[in-house]
């Protein structure tokens, strides 16, 4: 035969037919430290003749013990700006246990990107942690009573974008228990990115060699950033060799706030002299792609140096030009003149002069221009002078004094 | 033996506050008369560190904590003059407590051990509940942590001045935050029942 109730805790209640339909127990809470739990118990009994006794019953006490329990609520997350100041964090610190309790602090923060400024338990502030533990010692928190804690913090101007994690931890004084409560800080960032020079040019030679243009990106966002650079050429009379060291036309970089980096884009030049080209540098924020900015470089694809040389023979006075004859015996001046008629500057230019076997290598003296020339004999009848540097459109010259043999 | 549960019950007199059905003054010279029914607690985790740690503070090592488990030792005394017959012990188990399942135990072999969940008013040597799953009613012991109660019954006769002693164990185990939210995550399944299979011996009707 079987028995239909309905239990709602402990407490039995008949129904109909022969079921038993039990609802959930009761949530049962903490019994509360000091409670007395009484066991009665009862027993009867007959003897041969069916005399029935008034049942006996005893009973037993045990006395609760202290059972401690913390819990720790506050904030997930939170995103206060860079450079902020007076930012809060409430944290709500239960005592779980099941007798009066009180609480010690303390707190584990990830990163320098904030400043613990001070810190409040229910309205009243304290400047360290040292003084509100202090305070939280004195502070009993019956069983199940909770205190609130909020801990003001500043966060660093160029924190934008930068996790920090903030753990304030709970420790039962009376017992072991502990909860903590990690708080994700993540300041917003503002993006901001410069690439110059803006509208610079420069004039090259067809390659080779390689060409390097540097461009200076600066972070100018409140936080570290990416920036994705992308190189480009148009009307591609230039071919990007790589970026940043990196093969290709595109790199990524990472910035710290404000750093500032010059990033070299090497290209060879494959047009011919009178092209040009703008060579363009784009830097994109990989935390906000919104933000960008462009240098660029004009370049003008020139030709080289062309040079050109003359010599001419003068009288021992080197104003008088030789139109007529000479004898043995007299002293002579060559005048050896090197233009440039090019595009661009010669450098390292080199004469060689081998003296005719009629005459003999005397003297020789500059044109008092700069740079000088450097004017040597390597053999008794050759003359080597060499000029660093000939600037294109300009013309220079030497004199070698000999004498006619 | 009997020195042996006299030294615990001395242990554990502190737990035994005076609830005794009969209590009184008795001359020194006097032999205290012997109870029906005397019942004892015994923390036995009294010796852990947690409980020496309360020692040393001054408090009791008897006192409960999370986790503890406490034996209850009931001992029947025939006091009268004639055979006891049908002896029943009831024991409810304690609000804050939770049986330890297979510990009851009796010092009778022709004694039975029956328990309850649903507060005493159904007894059976194994409750079962039966649980709805997916539209089919299932059988299943009902877990020792939720009885009720429990009952030993002898079947034969105690002899005048004879003892029978029973005893089990049971847990003190408050609920912790998590255990809590567990109880809440399982307060709505789909459908529970019990079926309190009674014994054969069940006087409830």
């Amino acid at each position: 035969m079987k028995h239909l109730v309905t239990l709602i805790g402990r407490v039995a209640l008949p129904l109909v037919g022969g079921l038993l339909l039990i609802s959930a127990p009761a949530l049962a809470q903490p019994t509360p430290e000091g409670t007395v739990i009484t066991n009665q118990a009862e027993v009867s009994w007959t003897d041969a003749n069916s005399n029935t006794y008034t049942p006996v019953s005893a009973s037993v006490d045990v006395t609760v013990g202290f059972a401690d329990g913390v819990d720790v609520t506050g904030p997930a997350s939170a995103a206060p700006n860079p450079g902020s100041t007076g930012n809060t964090l409430a944290y709500v610190l239960t005592n779980q246990g099941n007798g009066d309790d009180s609480l010690s602090v303390s707190e584990t923060i990830s990163t320098a990107g904030i400043t613990v400024t001070g810190y409040d338990l229910d309205g009243t502030p304290y400047a360290t942690l040292a003084l509100l533990n202090d305070a939280l010692a004195a502070t009993l928190i019956a069983a199940g009573n909770s205190v609130t804690v909020t801990v003001t913090y500043d966060v660093g101007a160029d924190q934008g974008g930068v996790l920090t994690n903030y753990t304030l931890t709970a420790d039962s004084r009376r017992g072991s228990a502990q909860d903590a409560q990690l708080t994700a800080i993540t300041p917003g960032l503002t993006a901001g990115v410069t690439v110059t020079p803006d509208a610079a040019s420069v004039d090259r030679l067809p390659s080779p060699p390689n060409y390097t243009e540097t461009f200076t990106v600066v972070n100018n966002g409140d936080g570290p950033d990416t920036f994705d650079l992308v190189a480009s050429s148009n009307p591609a009379e230039i071919t990007i060799v790589s970026v940043n060291g990196v093969a290709g036309a595109s790199t990524s970089v990472a910035f710290t706030a404000g750093e500032s980096i010059d990033i070299d884009v090497i290209y060879t030049v494959i047009a011919s002299a009178g092209a040009s080209d703008v060579l363009q540098l784009l830097a994109t924020s990989q935390a906000d792609g919104g933000v960008t900015d462009t240098g660029d470089v004009t370049v003008n694809v020139i030709a080289g140096a062309t040079l050109g040389i003359t010599k001419e023979a003068f009288r021992d006075d080197q104003t008088t030009p030789i139109a007529g004859t000479v004898v043995p015996g007299e002293f002579i001046w060559y005048r050896v003149t090197v233009t440039n008629s090019g595009d661009t500057d010669a450098t390292s230019v080199v004469v060689t002069d081998t003296l005719p076997p009629e005459v003999t290598y005397d003297s020789d003296a500059d044109d008092g221009g700069s740079p000088a020339w450097s004017i040597t004999t390597p053999a008794a009848d050759e003359v080597e002078a060499t000029l660093a540097t000939l600037a294109f459109g300009t013309s220079r010259f030497f004199w070698i004094r000999v004498q006619i043999n | 033996m009997q020195t042996g549960w006299i030294r615990v019950v001395l242990a554990t007199a502190i737990l035994m506050l005076p609830q005794l059905p009969v209590v009184r003054a008795l001359p020194a010279q006097e032999a205290p008369e012997p109870q029906a029914l005397v019942i004892v607690a015994e923390n036995l985790m009294a010796g852990d560190e947690r409980h020496r740690s309360l020692h040393r503070r001054g408090l009791s090592a008897q006192i409960l904590l999370n986790g503890d488990v406490v034996r209850y030792r009931l001992t029947f005394t025939n006091v009268t003059d004639v055979d006891a017959r049908g002896v029943a012990f009831v024991d409810p188990i304690p609000d804050g407590l939770r049986y330890v399942g297979e510990s009851a135990t009796v010092d009778r072999e022709d004694a039975r051990i029956d328990f309850s969940i649903d507060g005493g008013s159904n007894y059976a040597e194994r409750p079962l509940v039966v649980e709805n799953v997916d539209g089919e009613r299932v059988e299943r012991p009902a877990p020792p942590e939720t009885y009720t109660h429990i009952r030993w019954t002898v079947a034969g006769p105690v002899a005048p001045g004879e003892q029978v002693t029973a005893q089990f164990d049971a847990r003190f185990q408050p609920l912790s935050p998590e255990s809590i939210a567990e109880e809440t995550r399982q307060e709505a399944p789909e459908s529970t029942q019990q079926d309190a299979r009674p014994s054969e011996t069940d006087a409830s009707g």
